[in-house]
C-alpha cells in the first residue's frame, strides 16, 4: 500500500517538476529536486489534493517538502477517511 | 522563428510601459522599480500576457491568413524579470498548433499551447480602437476578491498593437486580441488587482456576449490566495488562475516598540543603520531610537519608505534622519555622520535559485552587498569612536536550503570579514547572528511558510551589541 502510494506521489511530483518519474526517487526532496521552489510547491500541493481527494492544512503544507513526508501525510489523511 | 525554432529578446522597462498603455494593466509590479522591489518577485517583471503575445507573434510571423484562437492553455511558471534575456522555443508545434516554451538561461518560465482556426475576417466589431483609460490597481483584500465580478470593455488600440505585435495584430481576430489584453487588465488592475500574480489561462473559442469581457470569481483558496476566475468575452470563454499575493511586509510601529525598550537603553549610540527603509533595518532603527539612540538610517532607492520610517520614529518621540547611500557605489557618502555603531542591513533581492545549481552571477550580486559593500561601508565609517558592528548572517550557512547556496556562500564570506575585523580591532564588538527566516519583504511567499517575528530577535542582538 505504502509503496503504491509512494509511487503515486512520485508520479505527481515528477509531473509538476517537469521530470520523469524515474528522476524522482523515494528519497527525493525540495533539497534535491531541481525546480522544487515555492511556486512549484504550491502547484504540487494542489495537484496532490486533486489526485488523492484530500485537503491539506497550512501546517502540513509547510512540512511536505519530501516524497517521504508527503507519502506519510497523504497516508494519514486517507486512513482517517 | 520558424527556421531556427527559437527567438530571443530582452524586455526593457520601456517595453513594459508601452504594454501597460496598450493593455491598461499598469500594475506597479510591471512598471515601477521602487514599488516592485517590495513585491514577492523583488523586481519589475514582465506581464505574462505581454510575453504570451510576443511568443505568439513570433510563431505566427511566417504563417499566412487570418486566424482565430480555437483553444489556448498557458501556464506562467516563474516571474520573468525585466532586463533578462528570454527565448521562446518551439516545443512540438504543428500546422495550426503553437506549442511553445519561454525560457531563461536556467528555467522554463511559461508554457503555451495554442490551437488556431482559420478566420473569415478581422472580427473587430465591438472592439474599441482606443487606449484603455489610466487607472490605479485596486488593493483588494481576500474577502473582496472572493466576491469580485465585472465587465471590461474590449479595447485594442490598433496602432500600438501593430507596433508591438505586428504579425498578431494583422492576423489574429481583433476581438480575441482585445480579450487577451482585457484579461491582464482584469488581473492586474481589477481582480485580484494590486497584489496579483497571473498564473494560468485556459480559453476556448465560444460565442460570447458583445458587451466586453465579463469575469466572476468562482473559487478562492484562502491558503494560497489562489483565485479561479471565469471569463467570457471576445469569442473566448474559460478560466484565469491568479494569486492574491501578500502585500509588502509592514513592521511594528515605533509607538508599540517603545513598550519593549527602556527609554535610555541605547542612549549615547549614534547608530548608522544601512538599509533602514524597510525590513530588518527598519525594525532596528525603530528599536534603537525607542531606546534613546540617535539614528541615521540609509536607503538606496526607497526614499519614500525611509521618510515614513523616520516620521514614525519622530512621531513616537525618537531621533532619526535618513540619507541615500548605495553600498555598491565606491564613492557614496551620506553626509558627515560619525557613528558609534554600525548596523549593516543592506541587501539585494534574495532570489532563490534552482536546487542543485550554483548561479555565479547571483553569487556575485550577493557578494557585492554582503562582502564588498560591507567592507566599503566599514572603511568609510570606521572611526575611533566606533564601538560595535551588527552583521546579520543566516542559518543557511549552517544548513543549506534549496536554491540558497549562493546567498549562504556570500553571507559566509561576510562573516569572514567580521572575523577579520574582530582581530584587527580588539576593542570593537561585532555581533553576527545566524538568523532564521524573519518576516520581511524578502521572505514573502504565496503559500504558507514559517517566518519569525523580527522584533525579539533583533532586540536581543541590539542588546548584545550594547552590553
Amino acid at each position: 500500500m505504502t509503496n503504491g502510494l509512494e509511487q503515486q506521489v512520485r508520479t505527481v511530483v515528477a509531473a509538476i517538476m517537469r521530470l520523469t518519474p524515474d528522476d524522482v526517487g523515494a528519497d527525493a526532496s525540495a533539497q534535491t529536486v531541481r525546480g522544487w521552489d515555492s511556486l512549484n510547491h504550491l502547484k504540487l500541493v494542489l495537484a496532490l489534493e486533486e489526485e488523492f481527494g484530500v485537503t491539506f492544512t497550512e501546517e502540513q503544507i509547510v512540512q511536505m517538502l519530501s516524497v517521504s513526508k508527503i507519502t506519510s501525510v497523504v497516508g494519514q489523511l486517507l486512513s482517517a477517511r | 522563428m520558424r527556421e531556427s525554432g527559437t527567438a530571443a529578446r530582452v524586455f526593457e522597462l520601456l517595453d513594459q510601459r508601452s504594454f501597460a498603455e496598450l493593455s491598461g494593466d499598469a500594475n506597479p509590479l510591471h512598471v515601477d522599480r521602487v514599488a516592485a522591489r517590495r513585491s514577492l518577485a523583488g523586481e519589475v517583471v514582465v506581464h505574462g500576457i505581454h510575453a504570451l503575445l510576443w511568443a505568439l507573434d513570433e510563431w505566427i510571423a511566417e504563417r499566412e491568413g487570418l486566424v482565430e484562437i480555437e483553444r489556448l492553455d498557458v501556464e506562467f511558471l516563474r516571474p520573468m524579470p525585466v532586463g533578462d534575456c528570454v527565448r521562446v522555443s518551439d516545443a512540438g508545434s504543428g500546422a495550426n498548433v503553437a506549442a511553445l516554451e519561454i525560457q531563461s538561461t536556467d528555467a522554463t518560465l511559461a508554457t503555451i499551447a495554442c490551437t488556431f482556426a482559420s478566420a473569415s475576417g478581422s472580427m473587430s466589431s465591438g472592439v474599441v480602437d482606443e487606449v484603455p483609460p489610466v487607472s490605479s490597481s485596486r488593493p483588494l483584500a481576500a474577502d473582496q476578491v472572493r466576491a469580485c465580478r465585472g465587465t471590461l470593455p474590449l479595447m485594442r488600440p490598433a496602432t500600438s498593437a501593430r507596433r508591438m505585435f505586428p504579425h498578431l495584430a494583422d492576423k489574429l481576430s481583433a476581438r480575441q486580441f482585445a480579450a487577451l489584453l482585457a484579461s491582464t487588465r482584469m488581473v492586474g488592475m481589477e481582480c485580484p488587482g494590486l497584489h496579483s500574480l497571473f498564473s494560468e489561462l485556459h480559453l476556448r473559442r465560444a460565442q460570447t456576449p458583445p458587451e466586453g469581457l465579463t469575469y466572476e470569481v468562482r473559487r478562492f483558496d484562502q491558503r494560497f490566495g489562489l483565485t479561479t476566475i471565469d471569463v467570457c468575452g471576445g469569442d473566448l470563454s474559460g478560466t484565469v488562475l491568479a494569486f492574491l499575493r501578500p502585500a509588502p511586509q509592514s513592521q511594528a510601529r515605533s509607538a508599540d516598540l517603545r513598550q519593549l525598550v527602556a527609554p535610555s537603553e541605547f542612549s549615547g549610540q549614534r547608530a548608522l543603520v544601512v538599509g533602514g527603509s524597510r525590513g530588518l533595518g527598519e525594525v532596528l532603527a525603530k528599536l534603537l531610537a525607542a531606546g534613546g539612540a540617535d539614528v541615521l538610517l540609509t536607503y538606496c532607492s526607497g526614499e519614500e519608505d525611509a521618510r515614513a520610517v523616520v516620521a514614525d520614529i519622530v512621531d513616537a518621540g525618537g531621533r532619526a534622519s535618513c540619507a541615500r547611500f548605495d553600498v555598491t557605489e565606491p564613492d557614496a557618502a551620506p553626509g558627515d555622520f560619525v557613528p558609534t555603531h554600525l548596523y549593516y542591513c543592506a541587501t539585494p533581492f534574495i532570489s532563490a535559485g534552482t536546487a542543485g545549481t550554483f548561479r555565479q552571477d547571483a553569487f556575485e550580486r550577493f557578494r557585492e552587498f554582503y562582502v564588498t559593500g560591507f567592507s566599503r561601508t566599514l572603511a568609510r565609517f570606521d572611526n575611533p569612536a566606533m564601538q560595535g558592528v551588527f552583521y546579520p548572517s543566516t542559518v543557511f550557512v549552517d544548513a543549506p536550503a534549496p536554491g540558497m547556496s549562493e546567498y549562504a556562500a556570500a553571507k559566509s564570506e561576510g562573516e569572514a570579514v567580521c572575523a577579520s575585523l574582530e582581530q584587527q580591532r580588539p576593542g570593537l564588538r561585532v555581533v553576527r547572528p545566524r538568523l532564521l527566516r524573519l518576516a520581511t519583504d524578502q521572505t514573502l511567499s504565496v503559500g504558507p511558510s514559517v517566518r519569525h517575528d523580527p522584533v525579539p530577535v533583533l532586540l536581543a542582538a541590539a542588546r548584545t551589541l550594547a552590553a
